[in-house]
């Protein structure tokens, strides 16, 4: 048959042979009889949907006459709402809404846990108890921001005041403040005030100390132990000499630098724990820490202490407190200034040390008195006396020092009654020391007061101290001020 | 995992979460907008945030965005500051001498990080806000003016999403004590 087609379509009608067109006349009268029964099938099947439509528009119309509620069972599946599952979804605002109306407007307003409103209104009402609490320390907190800010900008003198205050206020109030203390710590030691460290063990509980966020705190207790116990055990072999009447020749230098060498990685021995015993109740002190071994910085600083005492050359000297610099750059209260000094009368550059002071603690006055000296010694005395005067005019608690040295430059320029002014002024403000006496006299000599030298030397006797060398020398005529001032110590 | 990490996070801090989307509920009814789950802790990604529907005006979805988001920060930084104050900055860990730990300060520095880590929108809130925000219709200085608030939005909703603001709160409350005692001492 298909070969039948082919050949229908290719070939042309004139080329068909007479079987052809026998059988193409068969097949259309086939396909005419198909194409009458299948529109006789169409019709008979239109004729049933239409008489099934019509019944079920009589079913619909009767239930809307009985109820307005739809029939959940008649609604399909997809169009029920999908809150309450009962009602056909889609509102008049929203048909394509998978809600019903009723469920929509409802879940507008969702409803609140009353428990959920009780722990919200508890937050809030805690958060406002927060803030009152935060307002009510406000004034604590900036306290201790003031203090941080003079620690952060190297005013050591000013920051650990502060800090003090601050440290008041929170223990009146019954505030811990670990953190505080921690920082005062720091503070404390920079300016290697060791003494006021021991107080603030106290504050601190044993069994948190060594917890990272104090670990600071820790070292710096640990630290000061060794230090202390260094400085105590070492002056011990010190001390043994202390009556040797020469101590540049009978002072057995080599022995005590041995004894100090070998405290070097030696443990400390561990001492006991504090204890007090009250009304028969015996207690254990809250902290203590015990550090392993000798600080070996402070064996460097007493073998210097030990070449002072005997007198050994500068050089030597230096070397020991250049040890302790490398050591441990900043123990600057240990060296800086000795140091300083040292390179002063070697005639060597003190900028570095006076910068090092300076950056450590801009209210330290040792920077400046340090510039002072050694211009004095390097004989500026111009520049050294308008150096001196910004810290005199401030009324420096060391004015008094400053101005000495304003009187040591104007005895070197030969102006002695300036200098006995300015001498007298230092010593009302401050005349405890030796050197301050020494200073006087020598000033109340060189400006020929002789009433006012026999005066101080009185009150020098009174105090069972002697005259300096050099002040009798001077006055025997058999020293000058030059040769006291621009030699040897460059003092009196 | 994602998801794991963001629902054991919005666990840890519950307070911020259960309080984030209250706010959130809060903002939905004062807006008349449709709750299609009102649960606070569901455990997926919804966890802290109120399921609505599509919402097709910016004013409304910048209020639903905004204002949850202005009332977990404001309480977060309450908390926050006065926890990370005492504890970071004063270090106040017991009451007085004793050795009885100041829970009360633990407590406060917990909520603080807690509200904010819950700061941000769903990622779907913040896009809708995008889409509604920056198109053709909106005039050129609202879009300027609402830049910053939705960039903060916008970026928090998606560092939400993967726990980190958890990580920047905490980074947060140790930086707080810095900035107070910076402005305190002058204002004081």
């Amino acid at each position: 048959m298909d070969e039948n087609k082919e050949k229908l379509t290719n070939n042309g009608p004139e080329e068909l042979s007479e079987e052809d067109i026998k059988i193409r006349q068969e097949m259309e009268e086939l396909a005419k009889t198909f194409q009458q029964e299948l529109d006789k099938a169409k019709a008979e099947e239109e004729e049933l949907a239409r008489e099934k439509e019509d019944e079920q528009d009589i079913l619909i119309q009767e239930l809307d006459e009985d109820s307005t509620e739809e029939n959940v069972e008649d609604i399909p599946e997809d169009e029920l709402c999908e809150c309450c599952g009962a009602k056909r979804r889609g509102t008049e605002d929203n048909p394509d809404s998978p809600y019903c109306s009723g469920c929509e407007q409802g879940l507008r307003r969702y409803p609140f846990d009353f428990l959920n409103i009780i722990i919200v209104l508890f937050l809030v009402a805690l958060s406002l108890a927060a803030c009152v609490s935060f307002a009510g320390r406000a004034k604590l907190y900036a306290e201790v921001g003031r203090a941080d800010r003079f620690a952060k900008h190297s005013k050591l003198y000013s920051a650990s005041a502060a800090y003090e205050t601050a440290l008041k206020d929170l223990k009146d109030k019954e505030i811990g403040a670990e953190m505080v203390y921690q920082r005062q710590l720091e503070n404390i030691f920079k300016l290697g005030t060791l003494d006021d460290i021991a107080e603030k063990k106290e504050n601190f509980k044993e069994f948190e100390i060594k917890l990272p966020h104090l670990r600071k705190a820790y070292n710096i207790f640990k630290n000061y132990d060794a230090l202390l116990t260094t400085q105590q055990d070492g002056y011990s072999y010190i001390y043994e000499y202390q009556d040797v009447e020469d101590m540049e020749k009978d002072f057995p230098y080599d022995e005590v630098i041995a004894k100090l060498e070998a405290m070097r990685g030696k443990e400390i021995k561990q001492s006991a724990q504090d204890t007090y015993t009250e009304d028969g109740e015996t207690t254990t002190a809250v902290y203590k820490v015990n550090a392993d071994k000798y600080d070996e910085s402070m064996i460097d600083y007493l073998e210097y202490v030990t070449a002072s005492i005997c007198n050994k050359d500068a050089d030597t000297r230096i070397a020991f407190l250049e040890t302790v610099k490398q050591r441990n750059p900043e123990y600057v209260w240990m060296y800086a200034v000795e140091l300083g000094l040292l390179y002063a009368k070697q005639g060597k550059d003190t900028s570095e040390m006076q910068d090092v002071l300076a950056k450590t603690n801009s209210e330290d006055s040792s920077s400046d008195l340090l510039k002072v000296i050694s211009l004095r010694i390097k004989g500026e005395y111009d520049e050294a006396i308008a150096a001196a005067q910004p810290w005199i005019d401030a009324e420096d608690d060391y004015a008094f020092e400053f101005l000495r040295q304003q009187a040591l430059c104007y005895l070197c320029k030969e102006q002695y009654q300036n200098a006995y002014k300015v001498c007298n002024t230092s010593f009302e403000l401050y005349n405890y020391s030796a050197q301050a006496y020494y200073t006087m006299a020598l000033c109340c000599c060189a400006a020929g007061k002789a009433d006012n030298y026999e005066e101080i030397r009185a009150s020098l006797e009174s105090y069972g101290m002697p005259m300096s060398d050099e002040v009798v020398a001077y006055m025997n005529g058999t020293a000058t001020i030059e040769s006291i001032l621009t030699q040897g110590d460059y003092d009196v | 995992m994602t998801t794991i990490i963001y629902v054991i996070i919005k666990y840890i801090t519950v307070a911020g979460t259960f309080s984030k989307a209250f706010f959130e509920h809060l903002t939905c009814r004062v807006y008349r907008i449709l709750i299609e789950d009102g649960r606070y802790l569901v455990p997926t990604e919804m966890c802290g945030h109120i399921e609505h529907e599509f919402i097709r005006k910016k004013g409304v979805i910048f209020g639903l965005c905004f204002f949850p988001f202005l009332y977990s920060l404001i309480i977060g930084l309450i908390f926050t500051g006065i926890g990370s104050m005492n504890l970071f900055y004063l270090g106040e860990f017991y009451f007085g001498d004793s050795n009885v730990p100041n829970f009360l300060n633990f407590a406060y520095l917990w909520l603080g990080i807690s509200f904010l880590t819950n700061l941000f929108p769903q990622i779907e809130d913040a896009l809708t806000l995008k889409e509604l925000i920056y198109n053709k219709e909106t005039n050129f200085l609202t879009k300027v003016l609402a830049s910053p608030i939705f960039a903060i939005l916008y970026c928090g909703a998606y560092l939400e999403r993967y726990g980190i603001t958890f990580i920047t709160s905490i980074v947060f409350a140790f930086l707080m004590p810095k900035f107070f005692a910076a402005v305190l001492p002058s204002m004081l």
